[in-house]
């Protein structure tokens, strides 16, 4: 299936219901800085995420990337972490009160109450994950189109394996896990199609569940994996645990590897085994909206992809084998110029079907 | 389990004041918070924060300013339900911890009958999402209550089990067969804003505190006025005298946990109308510790659940805000609401009483 | 892969991660014993874990680490004891009010600590009975392979069954919770016997947070417990309070758990939700099976307010 196809194929059908609400929200002149070709001031930037940024994941990227590019263009940066997927329309209520000019709403568990809010506030919103939702002026989404990186990252892994056997462990199952798992699912499958996935499911929600984390993560290792590709935010923790612990004493060759994802471990004491990592960079996509509200342009899919730099692969350990590093390069490419398409699956069940496709028992 | 568990007697019987002693047990929640804000305002000291801004800012965030008021209304909405909800179990004896499970249960439930009635009218889907809320809630609790009821197999851990069974029955459903295929992130079809419930005036206070607060009052009086009422009081402050006074303990101490555990479906089924409008995977509400807090505050009496359930909402607004007006972390307010409930229990303690000859 | 050696670290797994609260639940079985039922576990068990963590990464001595857990553990259990008899402070209350202030105040003082930092323990407690039993398949490798807290924490275990049933002090103990009347009739101390039991178990508790971080997981983060302490309570009552069937229970429950790792793996076709139920399910079918008609101490929960209080 085509990335984009997510965007163009799939009606919203919730969405209809909203248009009258909006139309009279905009008629009623709830929304007048927009629309304009004027020049719209943007110096107040505010960021939700549901989780602390302690957990090297998710969360912490994207506050870091928005920092980082608040600091670039002299933008104030706001940041609000562990929001929870409670109701969250009073932190943006809040954030609203005090100027804020854009929030972005970090989490796929925001997809339907920050829209609602911006069409209530007047204030543009950034959604993740939900291209049904993107309104002119208003609404913006980011697509993480991480499969494509995580193809890599599986080439990588069916390259590097020696057991011929590879685990994936998810904290949970949200879209922006599962994209990724398929997206390794193929890619180990492109080289090693005789190779074993393991895939684990921690828990429930377990992102931060780190003592099974470890368990199922040693299990994996006693299963014979020898790379791990995990999906945690703090339950990553329990992962490289499980890792660092079976590692101890053992020679290189024997060693288990783990690829991280969307933040880089590599100077921590998370670091040590780590192979490599998928990682996420929103700067490019935070300038570009930033820029495209100032410009009026805003409300449209953003979509990080190996082409533009928003997915992409850690650089490599040096334990790596060079001819992986060539390989990985040349699929790159092959993906970027559309010669290799990665399937994006986003939900639990089309999961489970690709990957029994790909490696059935 | 042969228990008499925790259904103590003497527990409940001087833990309900009388008139006379309605005044006491206020100044005892105001000394118990008065007390907590102390220990709480130490440990940020140590911590290196100055509670003379904290407290002084969280009281303008939350009540003086008409938007942090509005939300503190809408805080308190579920609050005062799941408080209803732990009191009438606790009224029996009974101790549901069960609360957020049955919260989930509701929702589910409100989420899924409210998406099918999208085409009916606004009265019909919140009926419709509500009973379904209820009916959940109250058959989550059915297993644990008839244990309870005939096995004196203690409801503690059995409503503990069954939050977990409901976190991972939830979830294998919202992301299976009742997700909305539209959307990425798993989640129950959206029922539209303008079908739930309605704001009061122009405020983000909706409809539904009105509910919250004709529950608190029929349930006011269901337990102080009806025969059930009595029957459920006269169980939870001595099963065998109730035996003796002919009441049918067994089904009695039934029917109050599952009404326990409607009420808290109906905390759910608020959510999911109001302010949520879609049961979304990974999203667990957590009242039934808060809930806790709220009952013991209001020193177990029905009629202070309400400005007890204000205070609360106050908290749980103020988690919300106050990461970012005063750098505290939101984990702060589960460890006040803590602090409270340890000084509240520590409030049995009661020498003043002893004399006026209020003691056992 | 061979489907022994996946067993055998199954089992391992489960020992492992079992011990913590294996320990939680042996001290509430102690505590219960008395007649104090203690809510408070899982605040106790992070409490201990982070104060373990804290010294471990200061010291980098794990043994110091576990005995500040054990003596963070003592101290509420001992303030927990306190309230509940001198002040006869409702038990349950109170347990809630200290797990949700310790849940709460870890993850406040995690980040006032370490800020957005996620530090590891490297190392871990050393393992010197590699190798001892490997003349048992499947197991015995999985029992060599446990390091030297574990054996520390089935000794703990043993000694408090042995306490609990064969000493005057656990008779006492008993007493207290199954007659407190009749205890202090023939000249005990229902109060000191009840705050002793507290801290008892408040020191099992301590153990098993700070072996959960130190020993088990090597770091500490907010929440890790993950209901733990909860699920500590369940299984005392499962093992009818009895130390070392307790002990059993939590081993059962552990294999249970490592059953869902374990299909899957295995790639058995069945959505992990329904896996992960089991366990939970299993503790209130047993509780069926196992509890009814079964009697828990007969003033268990109930304050004690001395003869005189008796009508």
């Amino acid at each position: 299936m085509n990335p984009q196809s997510l965007c163009s194929n799939k009606p919203a059908t919730w969405w209809r219901a909203l248009v009258p609400f909006c139309l009279l929200a905009s008629g009623m002149g709830l929304a007048p800085n927009f629309g304009s070709a004027e020049e719209t001031t943007v110096d107040r930037v505010a960021i939700v995420t549901p989780a602390s940024r302690t957990n090297q994941g998710w969360d912490q990227q994207g506050v870091d990337n928005l920092v980082e590019v608040g600091e670039t263009l002299d933008i104030e940066v706001e940041v609000v972490e562990d929001a929870g997927y409670d109701d969250i329309t009073p932190i943006l209520n809040d954030l609203a009160s005090d100027g804020t000019d854009l929030i972005v709403c970090h989490a796929s568990g925001y997809q339907t109450v920050c829209p609602e809010f911006a069409q209530e506030s007047g204030i543009p919103v950034v959604v993740i994950e939900n291209p049904g939702a993107v309104m002119d002026d208003l609404i913006a989404d980011i697509e993480t189109q991480a499969q494509e990186a995580s193809f890599l990252a599986g080439v990588v892994a069916g390259l590097e394996t020696r057991s011929g056997r590879v685990a994936v462990v998810v904290s949970g199952e949200p879209p922006t896990w599962n994209y990724m798992t398929v997206g390794f699912a193929e890619g180990l499958h492109s080289v090693n199609p005789e190779a074993t996935l393991i895939y684990q499911v921690i828990g429930e929600a377990a992102y931060d569940d780190a003592p099974n984390a470890k368990r199922v993560t040693e299990s994996a290792i006693a299963a014979g994996a020898d790379v791990v590709f995990g999906m945690g935010d703090g339950a990553s923790f329990g992962m490289i645990q499980a890792i660092n612990e079976h590692n101890q004493d053992l020679e290189p060759e024997e060693q288990v590897w783990f690829i991280d994802v969307i933040g880089d471990k590599s100077g921590s004491d998370a670091g040590q085994h780590l192979l490599t990592s998928v990682l996420f960079d929103y700067r490019g996509a935070y300038t570009e909206l930033i820029q495209q509200l100032r410009e009026g342009s805003f409300g449209e899919i953003h979509t990080m992809n190996l082409e533009n730099d928003g997915v992409r692969l850690l650089p490599f350990a040096a334990f790596a084998d060079p001819d992986t590093v060539e390989t990985v390069d040349a699929v790159r490419v092959q993906i970027v110029d559309g010669d290799i398409v990665v399937s994006a699956i986003g939900d639990a069940d089309g999961l489970r079907e690709r990957l029994d496709e790909l490696f059935p028992h | 389990m042969n228990a008499v568990p925790v259904t103590s007697g003497e527990r409940t019987r001087h833990d309900t004041p009388g008139a006379d002693t309605a005044l006491a047990s206020l100044l005892e929640s105001l000394l118990a918070i008065a007390l907590a804000i102390a220990i709480a305002g130490l440990i940020l000291i140590i911590a290196g924060h100055d509670p003379l801004n904290v407290f002084p800012q969280l009281v303008d965030r939350t009540l003086l300013r008409s938007a942090g008021l509005e939300e503190v209304l809408v805080r308190t909405t579920p609050l005062l339900l799941a408080g209803l909800a732990v009191l009438i179990a606790a009224k029996a004896g009974l101790w549901n911890i069960g609360v957020d499970g049955q919260v989930l249960v509701g929702a589910l439930a409100a989420a899924v009958v409210g998406g099918w009635l999208v085409d009916a009218s606004r009265p019909v889907l919140w009926a419709g999402a509500m009973l379904a809320a209820i009916v959940g809630g109250a058959v989550w609790t059915i297993v644990p209550a008839l244990f309870r009821a005939f096995w004196e197999i203690n409801e503690i851990v059995t409503t503990i089990m069954f939050n977990y069974i409901a976190i991972s029955m939830s979830a294998w459903l919202v992301k299976g067969p009742l997700r909305d295929q539209t959307l990425v992130a798993p989640q129950t079809p959206l029922i539209p804003p303008e079908l739930r419930f309605v704001g009061l005036g122009d405020t983000r206070v909706h409809i539904g505190l009105v509910f919250a607060v004709a529950i608190w009052i029929a349930a006011s009086f269901w337990l102080h006025r009806s025969v059930a009422g009595l029957e459920v009081r006269a169980v939870g402050e001595s099963p065998r005298a109730a035996r003796h006074a002919m009441i049918p303990v067994t089904v009695v101490l039934a029917v109050a946990l599952v009404a326990s555990g409607g009420l808290a479906g109906v905390v759910g089924g608020n959510d999911v109308l109001s302010t949520k409008g879609t049961f979304q995977a990974e999203w667990y509400p957590g009242y039934g510790l808060s809930a806790f807090a709220l009952v013991f505050l209001a020193r177990r009496h029905v009629l202070a659940l309400l400005p007890a359930a204000l205070f609360l909402g106050m908290l749980a607004y103020g988690a919300d805000v106050m990461p970012r007006a005063a750098g505290i972390h939101s984990a702060f307010f589960a460890l006040f609401e803590g602090i409270l409930l340890i000084v509240l229990a520590a409030f049995r303690w009661r020498p003043w009483r002893r004399k006026s000859g209020g003691h056992r | 892969m061979s489907v022994e050696a996946i067993a055998t670290a199954l089992i391992a797994a489960a020992i492992l991660t079992s011990m913590p609260l294996m320990l939680a639940a042996v001290g509430e079985a102690i505590a219960e014993r008395a007649g104090l039922l203690n809510l408070g576990i899982e605040g106790s068990m992070l409490c201990a874990g982070f104060a373990s963590f804290w010294l471990t990464l200061k010291t980098d001595s794990v043994t110091l680490g576990l005995l500040i857990g054990a003596a963070v553990g003592l101290a509420i259990g001992l303030v927990f004891g306190t309230l509940a008899t001198v002040l006869n402070a409702n038990q349950v209350v109170l347990g809630l009010g200290v797990t949700l202030a310790g849940t709460g105040g870890t993850a406040f003082l995690f980040r006032e600590v370490y800020g957005s930092d996620q530090p590891l323990l490297s190392g871990g407690p050393g393992r010197p009975f590699e190798g001892w039993f490997d003349w048992l398949p499947v197991i015995g490798p999985a029992i060599g392979d446990q390091r030297w807290f574990v054996f520390v924490a089935w000794f703990m275990v043993l000694a408090g069954h042995l306490f609990l049933v064969r000493t005057p002090s656990g008779l006492q103990l008993r007493a207290a919770g199954e007659s407190p009347f009749g205890l202090e009739a023939v000249g005990g101390n229902v109060t000191m016997v009840r705050i002793g039991a507290a801290a008892i178990g408040g020191v099992f508790y301590g153990f098993g947070g700070a072996a959960l971080a130190v020993v088990e997981l090597g770091f500490f983060s907010p929440g890790s417990t993950a209901g733990a302490g909860f699920l500590a309570v369940a299984l005392a009552m499962l093992g009818r309070l009895s130390p070392l069937r307790v002990a059993l229970f939590t081993l059962a429950f552990g294999l249970l758990t490592g059953l869902d790792i374990g299909l899957q793996i295995a790639g058995v076709d069945a959505r992990p939700e329904f896996l992960r139920m089991l366990p939970y399910a299993g503790i209130v079918i047993g509780l069926v099976a196992l509890g009814r008609g079964v009697r828990m101490p007969r003033a268990l929960g109930q304050a004690y307010g001395g003869i005189s209080s008796r009508r």
